[in-house]
């Protein structure tokens, strides 16, 4: 089988969802660049859509081409896949923390925040060995906690928003754009993935089809969403 | 494996709910947004119309000052010129060549008094200076003008970075400033006043006080209680405050405070001084 069947294999059997979602991350980068105005929000934005992606294609060689064990290839993916969700906490905290006003939640972003950073190097360094369950499982509950503590800042900006003069378009607001997408991502991945693992342990033959609706097209949508934020052509916080 | 597929089920049910109810959620947000946006919308408009409004109706109160003005300048003085110009003329008697020269002379005078005053109102009416070369300028040529009548001297200071507001504005500040000099003429009996412009963090700040017989200015009479009434009016028009302070013997001082923060400042700095 040569190398290009191999990779068409592999996406068809995960229904194109990883060709579908890095394709948009790269959208977004390229919007990114071209169209938004140059600040510190702008910038971690794209270096967490530029470390998603590079890991994205890391995932997708990996589990394509390499000899490595399915184990090892396991272990790179959560270990990259908690990379991910720490700068993806991060730079939503980062960008919450210039839209929010409510200086207690802002407060409460930073200990959870900084709680994430502390499970993150843990996870990295000592992969919870320490712990009974596996690995496994806890992977898939730090990615559960990063969504969970992505909500209730969400939800924050919309009362905030609807306590405030509406002065700008709901939809020139790039904000409304980006929040939006992390609510709906966020939303629909906690229970996905409290329940993911349940579902490859038994072999549930739609397996991948869940992946595509409650990973990939989620995912994919945050993604659209941010990338028409970057169009609204004007700073990400308004 | 039947017990899994419905868990499973019952899963994509709960997830299926979820999505629902954020979408619900988002649509929601739109809705009240766009609710909350179309008043505010209709807020803003209102709050310009009555503003609008208001400047249209201060306009009109001081073309009817105006016009009060120009009609009691007519009559006080171009009026008595020009009827003794006539008397004089009139009473001419050509056989005493000495006294018709004489009452020629000075019908002369009279006339060239009436064309003086007449010059004056002209000057004082005519706004174009305002629009041309902004306030400042404008209230230095009414104080040259007020100084020609040579019953009070005037000092002026003008301090910080003049800021430029528009013509409208600026006509309504150089009114009450007129009107504040026109009671300094009339009521005061002043020897001295003084003018002070100070352009300080966005504010104008103006004061304008004199040394003359001073008033209760709660207790003057309704004709000067409608004019304070007007110009305190006119500086709330303008966003700000008027202020008086004044005894009887002690003269008064006038106080205007008005934002002028939304202006460019269009010009140079302007730190002078050119009182005497």
């Amino acid at each position: 089988m040569s190398d290009f069947e191999k990779l068409i294999n592999f996406l068809a059997r995960e229904n194109y969802g990883n060709l579908f979602t890095p394709l948009c991350g790269l959208i977004a980068i390229v919007t990114g660049f071209l169209f938004v105005q140059k600040n510190k929000v702008t910038i971690f934005f794209l270096i967490y859509l530029i470390i998603d992606f590079i890991f994205s294609l890391c995932d997708t060689y990996l589990q394509t081409f390499s000899s490595f064990s399915k184990y090892q290839i396991f272990i790179f993916i959560t270990l990259t896949n908690t990379i991910i969700s720490l700068a993806e906490l991060l730079t939503y905290y980062y960008f919450f923390s210039k839209i929010i006003k409510n200086k207690s939640i802002l407060r409460v972003m930073k200990i959870l925040g900084f709680s994430f950073f502390l499970i993150t190097v843990l996870l990295e360094t000592t992969r919870f060995a320490f712990l009974t369950p596996r690995l496994i499982y806890i992977a898939d509950v730090v990615g559960a906690l990063e969504f969970l503590f992505l909500v209730p800042p969400s939800f924050v900006y919309f009362y905030e928003l609807l306590k405030n003069d509406p002065v700008v378009n709901l939809y020139q607001r790039p904000s409304f754009w980006i929040v939006t997408g992390i609510l709906f991502y966020s939303v629909i991945s906690i229970p996905y993935l409290l329940i993911d693992r349940f579902v490859y342990d038994n072999q549930y033959e739609h397996r991948y089809l869940l992946d595509l609706a409650f990973f990939y097209i989620p995912f994919s949508l945050n993604l659209i969403f941010l990338t028409r934020a970057f169009l609204c052509k004007k700073t990400l916080t308004i | 494996m039947q017990k899994n597929t419905n868990d499973i089920i019952i899963f994509l049910l709960v997830a299926s709910a979820l999505i629902l109810t954020m979408a619900v959620f988002i649509v929601m947000i739109l809705y009240v947004y766009r609710k909350k946006q179309i008043l505010f919308v209709r807020d803003i408009e209102q709050i310009k119309l009555n503003h609008e409004k208001t400047l249209v109706e201060t306009q009109l109160e001081m073309q009817e000052s105006t016009f009060r003005h120009i009609s009691r300048e007519i009559h006080d003085n171009i009026n008595l010129s020009l009827t003794l110009a006539k008397l004089q003329l009139n009473t001419l008697n050509w056989n005493n060549q000495t006294e018709s020269e004489q009452k020629l002379k000075t019908s002369i005078e009279l006339l060239g008094l009436s064309i003086k005053e007449l010059s004056a109102i002209s000057k004082g009416l005519n706004t174009d200076l305002i629009k041309q070369q902004g306030l400042v300028n404008a209230v230095r040529n009414e104080i040259r003008r007020i100084r020609q009548t040579g019953l009070f001297t005037i000092d002026t200071i003008v301090t910080g970075n003049t800021v430029y507001l528009d013509a409208e504005k600026e006509l309504i500040i150089f009114r009450m400033v007129q009107e504040a000099f026109n009671n300094i003429l009339k009521h005061a009996e002043a020897r001295h006043a003084e003018l002070s412009f100070n352009y300080t963090d966005g504010t104008l700040y103006i004061a304008i006080c004199d040394d003359g017989k001073g008033f209760e200015p709660h207790a003057g009479s309704g004709d000067t209680q409608a004019g304070l009434k007007n110009m305190t009016a006119r500086a709330k028009m303008l966003g700000g405050v008027m202020d008086i302070s004044s005894e009887p013997g002690q003269g008064t001082l006038l106080t205007f405070i008005i934002p002028c923060n939304e202006y460019a400042k269009r010009k140079h700095t302007d730190q002078s001084s050119d009182g005497r």
